[in-house]
């Protein structure tokens, strides 16, 4: 089993605080691409997928996207690796758990991951840490560009780029940005943040994209529609939209601050003593707490702990991570123990 | 005859398609006509099937039941002939087998494309080949009004110079195609 500290540092989304790094944790744009003359992934056998996979990874070396590249045939690392991988984002919940001939590619330095044989023949993502939409939407174009000059697209002058499920079909782009809002969850907000974004074509998701639950407060903004706008004119609506809601959460922290600042500590320092004493600690149960620190934090409520060590403390507790640093499959009673235990010697007092 | 799209009723309606220069005929009952129909009603023409009962049909209960399956076979769902895909699927997973099927379905998923994505034009970049075979298409295009021009003005050596370049740029485009 690969420990997690061989992850860390490398693919720095996790790590680095980028800009807007009080609010917003990271940014992914994804570009979905099918090869021609191949049926999309889902009616292809394991042999066609097998040569076609071939193709794929040989253009992707061919193309020298960056010197790190390396690649994963996910058929034959095991369950928990891949959820590793899930986990940090390098892959989608369909990678991790679908059964056929796929893989990943990705370049820690330059923060991009190829699917391979996802729903679509290549998913093509870049990660970034804070809110960078621009940078990781020209990292993921110009690994398309290079692509596209070795691996033949399917691509119609009507619809763009043809995907397996239509809902992406066009730019095959989709930018999410992960948003970390307690005062719009506290303040009850959330709702006009909904509401605001549905009228330019965004929604509003979960931590891992599923549901609307804001699970430790984490939200989710990405674009609805992929065909009929450009890419540049899909970034500029998730962008404008973005800078909004970053200015909404702070306005939001402030009147926090202003009409109830000993609630507000008082939570903040529950979460603390919880972190430092808890025997068993769920995964959901810690979002919210790691939630409340990273607030305190940014209130400078807290004595200074990096935002960036806070990023990587998520992380690092979702279920296969705590297995992988505990060197040892665990059912979820002894993982809310490895972790509570883990959370409590990195929250100790002289720690912080 | 049943119904293209859901095999489950009689069919009443045929939709005919027209767009993107696709051409193709579907026969739906009236449910599925309105479904498919309606979002795109301007591009489509939606006429009842004459639905003549035949004269010589003996009007007895035997026969009758017979007659659905008969016509059932006499039209077949609509299908990708190249990767089988048939319409019910489309709606049940949300998936396309191949690129083609956007042809083969053009018409529900160009309402379903109304629905979800509110626009059926794209208009986003483009792969580098067909970016250059417009590009070539351009200069192909100026030299031909560049070559008449000379013809006009009774220029026959520069004619022939364009006629000469005309047919490297054409036998090149050709080549690379
Ligand atoms: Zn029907
Ligand atoms: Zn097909």
């Amino acid at each position: 089993m690969r420990e997690p500290e061989a992850y860390s540092g490398q693919d720095g989304w996790t790590r680095g605080n980028g800009p807007e790094a009080d609010v917003v944790l990271s940014t992914r744009v994804r570009l979905a691409r099918n090869v021609a003359d191949f049926h999309f992934p889902a009616r292809l056998d394991d042999e066609t997928r097998t040569r076609l996979q071939a193709r794929m990874i040989t253009a992707i070396d061919d193309a020298k996207l960056a010197d790190d590249v390396r690649h994963e045939d996910l058929t034959q690392s095991n369950a928990l690796h891949r959820q590793l991988l899930w986990e940090r984002n390098l892959i989608s919940r369909e990678a991790m758990q679908s059964k056929g001939v796929r893989g990943v590619s990705w370049s820690p330095a330059k923060q991009f991951s190829i699917m391979t044989n996802e729903e679509d023949h290549l998913r093509i993502q870049a990660l970034r840490a804070g809110l960078a939409t621009a940078e990781a939407l020209a990292c993921a174009l110009e690994v398309d560009t290079r692509l596209d000059a070795r691996l033949e697209y399917s691509w119609s002058p009507q619809l763009g780029y043809l995907t397996a499920c239509p809902t992406n079909v066009g730019t095959g782009l989709r930018i999410s940005v992960m948003l970390h809002v307690p005062a719009l969850v506290q303040t009850r907000q959330l709702d006009k943040v909904n509401k605001a974004t549905a009228e330019v074509g965004l929604t509003v998701r979960g931590y891992h994209g599923e549901g609307s639950k804001a699970l430790g407060d984490v939200i989710q903004i990405s674009n609805q529609r992929t065909l009929g706008s450009s890419e540049a004119e899909l970034l500029e609506t998730v962008q404008t939209m973005l800078v909004k809601v970053v200015e909404y959460e702070r306005l939001m922290r402030e009147k926090l601050l202003a009409e109830s600042k000993t609630s507000v500590e008082d939570h903040i320092w529950r979460s603390v003593g919880t972190l430092r004493h808890a025997r068993k600690l769920a995964m959901e149960e810690t979002l919210g707490l790691l939630s409340a620190v990273r607030l305190g934090i940014n209130l400078k409520l807290l004595p200074t702990m990096g935002l960036d060590a806070m990023n990587e403390l998520v992380v690092l507790s979702q279920p296969a991570h705590q297995q992988s640093l505990h060197g040892k499959a665990m059912d979820a009673d002894d993982r809310d123990i490895a972790r509570a235990a883990w959370l409590r010697d990195r929250f100790k007092p002289e720690s912080n | 005859m049943m119904c293209q799209a859901c095999q489950k009723a009689e069919a009443t309606v045929t939709l005919k398609q027209v767009i993107a220069g696709h051409k193709d005929e579907l026969a739906l009952c009236a449910r599925c006509a309105a479904e498919l129909g309606a979002a795109i009603a301007p591009e489509l023409i939606l006429q009842h099937v004459a639905q003549p009962a035949p004269l010589d049909a003996p009007d007895t209960l035997g026969t009758a039941k017979k007659r659905p399956s008969k016509s059932k076979r006499a039209r077949p769902v609509l299908t990708c002939k190249s990767c089988g895909s048939t319409l019910a699927q489309l709606k049940e997973t949300g998936r396309l087998g191949c690129a083609e099927d956007y042809k083969v379905f053009a018409t529900a998923i160009t309402r379903l494309l109304l629905t979800v994505q509110g626009a059926t034009e794209h208009r986003g970049r483009q792969p580098a080949r067909v970016a250059a075979r417009q590009a070539h298409e351009r200069r192909v295009a100026a030299l031909k009004i560049e070559l008449d021009l000379a013809i006009f003005k009774e220029d026959y050596e520069r004619a022939a110079t364009l006629r000469d370049m005309l047919q490297c740029l054409e036998d090149g485009g050709a080549a690379s195609a």
